[in-house]
């Protein structure tokens, strides 16, 4: 009785997932960024941001989970009763972006209402999870993050710093656990996890009890490494990360299973060292058994050749190197690390060849999309819309 | 078939999740979360569960308030009465036994443990035999013992065959509370769970702790054999203690029989009748155990009288300031109207400085309004609020000189064009007219993050101590200048200590800050000797507020909560060692002129020793007009990177950088960079784990690193050349009359104030 039941149940999965288009475009969500345009703290703000993000041409959206440090949703895990104060003594310096969230005068959770809406617009509807509750990179931190020195992260001569918990802290990683619990609550199609935004930490940052325990328990006596890069050190750091991922797994799989797991890659370069390198992460295993279900390439770094000859090589790679998940590529107009405009003063091309070069290819790997990171009030010109436009019309 | 469908995905995803092994945390907080759906669950989610959960809690430092199961060696299920649930912490610890340990003898961690949580009253509530099964009396390790024999549950009210006269012994027990002089009071049974959990019951009921929090006491106990050593005969497990029992429900059910209005004074009727107490004996155990103070509050500062103090409360999402006065256990509310209000200070004169915003509207709103009302500081007097500055800018954390002329407080004005974000600098202004402002203290440099906070004079008007920050890379600590020379400050804080809200004691000799060192079990009160900088962890908690009269402090305990705290023998450390810093003297390794510019400069390979010695690099040099584009005057390179360290200009700033370990970049940036026609000598220093940066006569910039630089000399350095690879650098166009490397301290770059100098 169970086998066809469970193949009623994988049709049943299949049917629901069919509504995502061949070749998807994500477009990531920061409410914050439209600040100045839209009221992003109400329902009508919120609608107007979709309406303005779905411009583009992007079949999908990720709204962002937290902004500056502050998560965005009424959640058990990041109280909010803390939000309206200014410079907290706990967080100082200020971490609130234009120094409001002013979540006791808005209307709902905001970020399921986001969620429900896009569908309601027959949109894909995901969740931008950022492995910390952190801004850009650095310079803000989450409330969790500063209740909680205990966990803090500490460098190789033993100072704590309040920037981001320990993942290798049990109690932390039950902290991000019920945060996606509350997070697949909203019932989302995807959660994108993006290890970039993952508040300046790094495989040297994580001189804790238990991964210091973890090194004794696998090399004795012998003292952990200085250099973060030793390979060793990587693994043990990264035994945790695969921990994390696993977990990640776990809660979407307890959730109903149907939400699917992307996991972002950034500064990929044709050594592809870089992730496990920066961030213990090793993502072509967890690709080739499938913990994964898609990865992002959220930028690429051409070395000092022809660029779009190295692009393109750099996504053969990984795509050669996929295993079972499928494959995002990017049409960034935002230029963190290298987006269109870094290759528009590398070319000299205009941003939206760019970009018609950048989903061109990304096409031709056989991408199962790309993501458009992040889409601002007036960053995707007509121009560039256009051509993603251009594309959802082909693709249907 | 489509549900079927459905719970086979169900089913399968079960599978797969238990398929994953859960880490004995996950399985806790799955199990917490199973048997308390509750919204208190919620509201207590960042404490309760989440800090009971900790598996290896010991006590690290003297003075440990026992926040959670306090791991004491032979012992099990002890745990603070108070703190989560309206009682006050650190006055009655709930606990099981001493068993004997593996020699047969007494625990001497044991009993040190019961030393530094300063416990002075042992209740044995076993019978008089059953002390002999494997088990010490506690009188064997300090304590006051009391051994009074007790029944549990509904034994309580009527005996058993052991214990006729039950009740008597029972009034007993709760007097033992009722006498302020037993206290702290450690209580237990054999294993802490039932005769110890029906007096936490009796207890925290006539104290007014909410069912639902006397209920989760008592399941707690099903929580503890997981935590601790299995050694000898200490229970592995307590299952089946919960709110559904019977034996507990018959309990709870006999005392809301009993007329009252809240649930408190139905606990009050039913040990009157059942046990005989009196209404003095119950006054008296609420007034010993009892939290009067305000719930959900922080941020408590004494009057100058020392018989209020003015706290902030965030309870329901919004920031109020208020003014308790203990004894009468009243609040008074600033109300200076809608919006949020915190920070309190008071000023001689009885008045409260605080800051205030009015503005109730979205983000989106204020932007487009052009309001002007932001955070900005207010004064409280008299019942009549009145505004002191003005501006779109955050104005925070005030404070007033004793002589109640000057406010101190700091802000973010002034900073609104640079690159950098969330910096504060302290301020300065005539607290009666609200003229002369002032920018009293900045971090120099252009770091995000880099900010002054909390200043707090002392009580003699001399010193200033307060938080600083040099970035977001690095941690808050406390420092201590002269007031007529803040530039000139000593760090009392050691660098691997995050450390913020330093507050005076009346005496002026100490400082109590909020802080966290590596092995704390959280943010945790600390005393420092501010002559010596001789520091001493207290207890558990954050910004605690010394009593003017010096005999204990108000806190904010790791439950959010106020609470009062006598100060104990050692918790004000006295006559340590001043600290002190010595520099090794500079030694030039390398010098050259201008002719040598524009070569690679080999260093005598002797040097490279790798050795994390303080190095630096100086230029004296000259810029005609405005200095602009990106150019190297020095860097130093190595195998692991061709940019060990470089001193150049971008963007019309200088810097100074550095690399970690990983090849990351590292730096210190000026803010305002050269001088049009600079003339002079820029000076970098790396040390082991900081960056200092001087250019011509402006104050050093700073910038610390949580990782060591373990580069060590450079193989080669270039003077004067652009960088080849990466985003490529101009060649000088400056002149550079001299260039110089070497270790030690380089004579022009100032060291820190000492604290001899800072005290003369």
């Amino acid at each position: 009785m169970i086998r066809p039941i469970v193949i009623a149940g994988i049709a049943l999965y299949a049917a629901t997932s069919a509504a995502r288009p061949a070749f998807e475009k994500i477009a990531l969500i920061d409410n914050f960024d439209f600040i100045t345009h839209f009221d992003c703290e109400t329902k009508e703000g919120t609608r107007q941001i979709l309406d303005r993000v779905f411009m583009t041409g992007a079949d999908s959206m990720a709204w962002r989970h937290q902004t500056g440090g502050v998560v965005r949703f009424p959640t058990r895990e990041e109280p909010t009763y803390l939000l309206n104060g200014v410079v907290d003594k706990r967080r100082v310096p200020d971490n609130r972006v234009h120094g409001r969230a002013r979540l006791e005068v808005g209307e709902t959770n905001l970020l399921a209402y986001a969620i429900a809406e896009a569908k309601k617009l027959g949109k894909g509807a995901g969740i931008h999870y950022t492995m910390e509750e952190n801004h850009f990179a650095a310079f803000t931190f989450g409330l969790w993050n500063m209740e909680h020195p205990q966990y803090w992260t500490r460098g190789i001569s033993g100072e704590p710093w309040a920037g981001r918990c320990s993942f290798a802290f049990p109690e932390v990683l039950d902290h991000k656990m019920r945060l996606l619990d509350e997070l697949l609550d909203a019932n989302p199609d995807f959660i994108y996890l993006d290890p970039w935004r993952r508040g300046a930490w790094r495989p040297g940052h994580e001189y804790v009890e238990p991964v210091l325990a973890e090194w004794k328990r696998r090399f004795g006596a012998e003292p952990p490494p200085q250099d973060p890069r030793d390979q060793r050190w990587l693994e043990v750091v990264g035994s945790f990360m695969e921990r994390y991922m696993r977990a990640i797994k776990a809660r979407i799989a307890a959730h109903g299973g149907r939400t699917r797991f992307l996991l972002g890659l950034a500064d990929i370069t044709l050594a592809d060292d870089n992730m496990w390198r920066d961030y213990a992460i090793d993502w072509k295993k967890y690709a080739k058994e499938g913990l994964v279900d898609a990865v992002v390439v959220s930028n690429v770094l051409p070395g000092g050749g022809d660029a779009w000859a190295e692009t393109r090589k750099i996504y053969e790679l990984v795509m050669a190197r996929r295993g079972k998940a499928d494959v995002y590529f990017h049409v960034s107009t935002y230029d963190y690390h290298y987006g269109i405009p870094s290759y528009c003063r590398r070319t000299g091309e205009k941003p939206e060849v760019v970009a018609k070069k950048l989903l061109d290819l990304a096409h031709a790997v056989g991408g199962a999309g790309v993501i458009l990171e992040c889409v601002d009030y007036g960053n995707y010109p007509p121009a560039i819309n256009a051509i993603l436009q251009a594309d959802a019309a082909k693709g249907k | 078939m489509k549900t079927a469908a459905r719970n086979a995905l169900l089913l399968l995803s079960v599978l797969a999740t238990a398929a994953t092994a859960e880490t004995p945390s996950e399985m806790f907080v799955r199990e917490a979360r199973e048997k308390y759906p509750t919204p208190e669950y919620a509201r207590y989610s960042n404490t309760l569960v989440r800090k009971y959960a900790r598996p290896h809690n010991r006590i690290p430092h003297a003075g440990e308030t026992g926040l959670t199961w306090v791991h004491v060696p032979c012992m099990c299920n002890i745990r603070d009465l108070g703190g989560w649930n309206g009682l006050r912490m650190g006055r009655a610890y709930r606990g099981s036994q001493l068993w004997t340990n593996e020699t047969g003898g007494v625990s001497y961690e044991a009993g040190e443990a019961f030393r530094r949580l300063g416990i002075k009253t042992d209740l044995d509530l076993r019978l008089p035999n059953e002390e002999k099964a494997a088990s010490v009396t506690m009188d064997r390790i300090g304590l006051n013992r009391i051994n009074i024999s007790v029944a549990p549950y509904m034994e309580a009210f009527r005996g058993n065959s052991r214990l006729p006269d039950a009740t008597n012994a029972w009034k007993q027990a709760l007097k033992v509370f009722a006498d302020e002089s037993n206290y702290p009071i450690y209580f237990h049974c054999k294993a802490g769970a039932d005769r110890t959990g029906t007096l936490a019951f009796f207890l925290e009921g006539l104290c007014g702790v909410p069912e639902e929090d006397i209920s989760i006491d008592y399941e707690l106990t099903s929580f503890a054999g997981r935590n601790y050593e299995r050694i000898r005969n200490i229970p592995k497990s307590f299952g089946g203690r919960d709110r559904f029992t019977d034996q507990w429900r018959m309990m709870v059910d006999l005392v809301k029989s009993y007329p009252g209005k809240t649930l408190a004074d139905r606990f009050a009727a039913t040990v009157k009748a059942h046990f005989g107490l009196t209404d003095e004996d119950i006054a008296a155990i609420r007034r010993n155990l009892a939290n009067p103070f305000p719930r959900e509050a922080s941020e408590p500062v004494f009057s100058p009288d020392g018989r209020r103090f003015a706290f902030t409360s965030h309870k329901g999402g919004i920031f109020r300031v208020g003014v308790f006065t203990p004894g009468e256990n009243r609040t008074e509310w600033l109300e200076p109207g809608p919006g949020q209000a915190c920070h309190p200070a008071w000023t001689p004169d009885g008045s409260i400085v605080y800051v205030y915003n009015s503005y109730t509207n979205t983000a989106y709103n204020w932007l487009k309004s052009g309001s002007q009302e932001s955070y900005n500081i207010w004064r409280w007097k008299d019942g009549v609020n009145t505004r002191l500055t003005r501006g779109r800018w955050y104005d925070s954390t005030p404070s007033v000189s004793p002589d109640g002329k000057t406010l101190y407080f700091i802000s973010d004005r002034g900073f609104a064009n640079s690159d950098a974000e969330g910096i504060f600098a302290l301020y300065s202004q005539d607290l009666a007219t609200g003229d002369g402002v002032r920018c009293v203290r900045r971090i120099p440099g252009d770091s995000s993050g880099a900010s002054v906070s909390q200043p707090a004079i002392s009580p003699d008007g001399r010193l200033l101590a307060r938080a600083e920050t040099e970035s977001y890379g690095g941690n808050w600590r406390i420092m201590i200048s002269k007031v007529c020379s803040p530039d000139r400050a000593v760090c009392l804080t050691p660098a691997r200590m995050a450390a913020y809200a330093p507050r005076w004691t009346a005496d002026g000799r100490h400082l109590l800050v909020t802080g966290y060192r590596v092995g704390d079990p959280g943010w945790s009160v600390y005393a420092i000797e501010a002559r010596t900088g001789a520091m001493q962890r207290i207890c558990d908690g954050r910004e605690a507020a010394p009593e003017p009269d010096g005999r204990g402090f108000v806190y904010e305990t790791p439950f959010g909560n106020l609470d009062r705290c006598d100060f104990r023998e050692g918790d004000l450390p006295q006559g340590g060692e001043p600290i002190s810093r010595v520099l090794p003297p500079e030694r030039v390794l390398w010098s050259g002129v201008e002719p040598e510019r524009d070569r690679r400069q080999k260093l005598d390979p002797a040097f490279n020793t790798k050795d994390n010695e303080i190095l630096f690099v100086r230029a004296r040099i000259k810029i005609d007009g405005k200095m602009k584009s990106f150019e190297h005057f020095f860097v130093a390179t190595y195998d692991e990177s061709d940019t060990g360290f470089q001193l150049y200009t971008a963007d019309g700033k200088v810097y100074f950088s550095s690399r970690r370990p990983n090849d990351d970049y590292i730096g210190a940036t000026s803010i305002d960079g050269f001088p049009e026609n600079f003339d002079g000598t820029v000076t970098g220093v790396r040390t082991r784990d900081a960056l200092y940066l001087k250019i011509g006569d402006a104050p050093a910039i700073l910038r610390r690193c949580r990782e060591i630089m373990s580069l060590g000399h450079p193989q080669t350095f270039h003077v004067g050349i652009p960088r080849r690879e990466g985003r490529a650098s101009r060649p000088f166009t400056g002149k550079i009359f001299k260039l110089e490397y070497g270790t030690g301290w380089p004579a022009n770059m100032p060291t820190d104030a000492t604290l001899e100098e800072v005290f003369k």
